[in-house]
């Protein structure tokens, strides 16, 4: 009973007894030394150190330098573009209820410059201020043509309509 | 600056030469039984020895990081365990299985060697029918007669697991073999 294990087992170390080559050592040598070793996280921290001394070092060692002098640059005192005023078609106080309009707060056209009326003659010219009164006040339409009256009275003087006489006030 | 920088190279350097004096010292004593466990898996000597090789780069790459170096032994082992397994595994089908006795030199041993031959052609075959867990506790107590406390320290084991395995794999053995 206690033979075959005996047995077994000296035919099993009799077949794991087999020698590698001779030069298996120094295959695994080549093998092993041909890839680098992983660092490990202590070195890394070393070397991380390392080169911030070395910094530290070259930064101490050149001393102050005297810094390049340079022209100031122009100041700016506004970056952001004035927008420029635009010829507006309508009176400015047209403006004035969009500003403020309860319907859509907020809702602005992108491209569109709102000039306040307070500031609308700040910033129109006073010519142009002048033709859009006349626009408002449309004299032309004033003038009409003297009807001719086909039951005109012989011996009544013919009357004649005047437009009235406006008179633009000067704002300038 | 200049000298320090040499004297850290230097030092990295030396470093580096320490580490890899130390895992010669390694391959030396470890080599061997690496090989045999790779070859108790394969058994094909070509094979076992690239094994060898990969588990002993593998090993290299990480040799900075191992904190206990009295462990590298069974560290090794084990990556030579799992490598030859995963050859096996791979290369099965045109993996030709290397004879014990390759020589025969006499015809008077002719008949003798026919049944040795045949005898391990046996053996061999009972062994690679053992659960993985079996079949490393049976070659590792059958290379370089390592005893189950070596055995257990090897595979991260108690030992009373390792004497356990021990004897379900020898009593299976003597079954497959009857």
């Amino acid at each position: 009973m206690s033979e075959q294990p005996d047995r077994l087992e000296s035919e099993l170390r009799a077949m794991l007894s087999v020698d590698p080559s001779p030069d298996l050592q120094a295959r695994i040598r080549v093998r092993a030394f041909s890839t680098p070793p992983k660092r490990t996280p202590w070195l890394a921290w070393a070397s991380g150190l390392a080169a911030a001394a070395a910094v530290v070092v070259i930064a101490v060692n050149r001393g102050p330098t005297i810094p390049e002098v340079r022209p100031n640059p122009p100041v700016i005192a506004e970056t952001r573009e004035i927008p420029q005023p635009v010829a507006a078609t309508k009176t400015p106080t047209r403006f004035q209820p969009s500003l403020k309009s309860p319907k859509e707060p907020g809702k602005v056209k992108p491209n569109a410059v709102l000039v306040p009326a307070q500031t609308a003659s700040a910033t129109l010219p006073a010519a142009e201020i002048k033709l859009q009164a006349l626009k408002v006040l449309d004299v032309t339409n004033w003038i009409q043509p003297i009807p001719q009256t086909p039951f005109s009275i012989a011996g009544f003087q013919e009357i004649k309509i005047e437009p009235p006489i406006l008179t633009v006030p000067n704002l300038e | 600056m200049h000298e320090y920088s040499q004297h850290l190279t230097a030092a990295f350097l030396g470093m580096e030469e320490d580490l890899k004096q130390e895992f010669e010292i390694r391959i030396a004593e470890c080599s061997t039984l690496a090989f045999r466990v790779a070859y108790g898996i394969l058994r094909n000597r070509e094979d076992a020895e690239d094994v060898t090789q990969e588990a002993f780069a593998k090993a290299y790459k990480s040799f900075s990081s191992l904190r206990d170096r009295e462990r590298f032994r069974s560290w090794v082992v084990k990556i030579a365990w799992r490598m030859a397994l995963d050859m096996l595994r791979s290369r099965k089908r045109r993996i030709v299985r290397e004879e014990v006795h390759a020589e025969i030199t006499d015809t008077s041993d002719l008949v003798t060697n026919m049944v040795d031959r045949h005898r391990a052609a046996e053996v061999w075959r009972a062994i690679d029918s053992l659960p993985e867990k079996m079949r490393i506790v049976v070659i590792l107590a059958n290379i370089e007669e390592h005893d189950t406390q070596e055995i257990a320290s090897m595979l991260d084991v108690p030992e009373g697991t390792v004497k356990s395995r021990l004897f379900h794999a020898r009593r299976q053995l003597k079954e497959l073999l009857k």
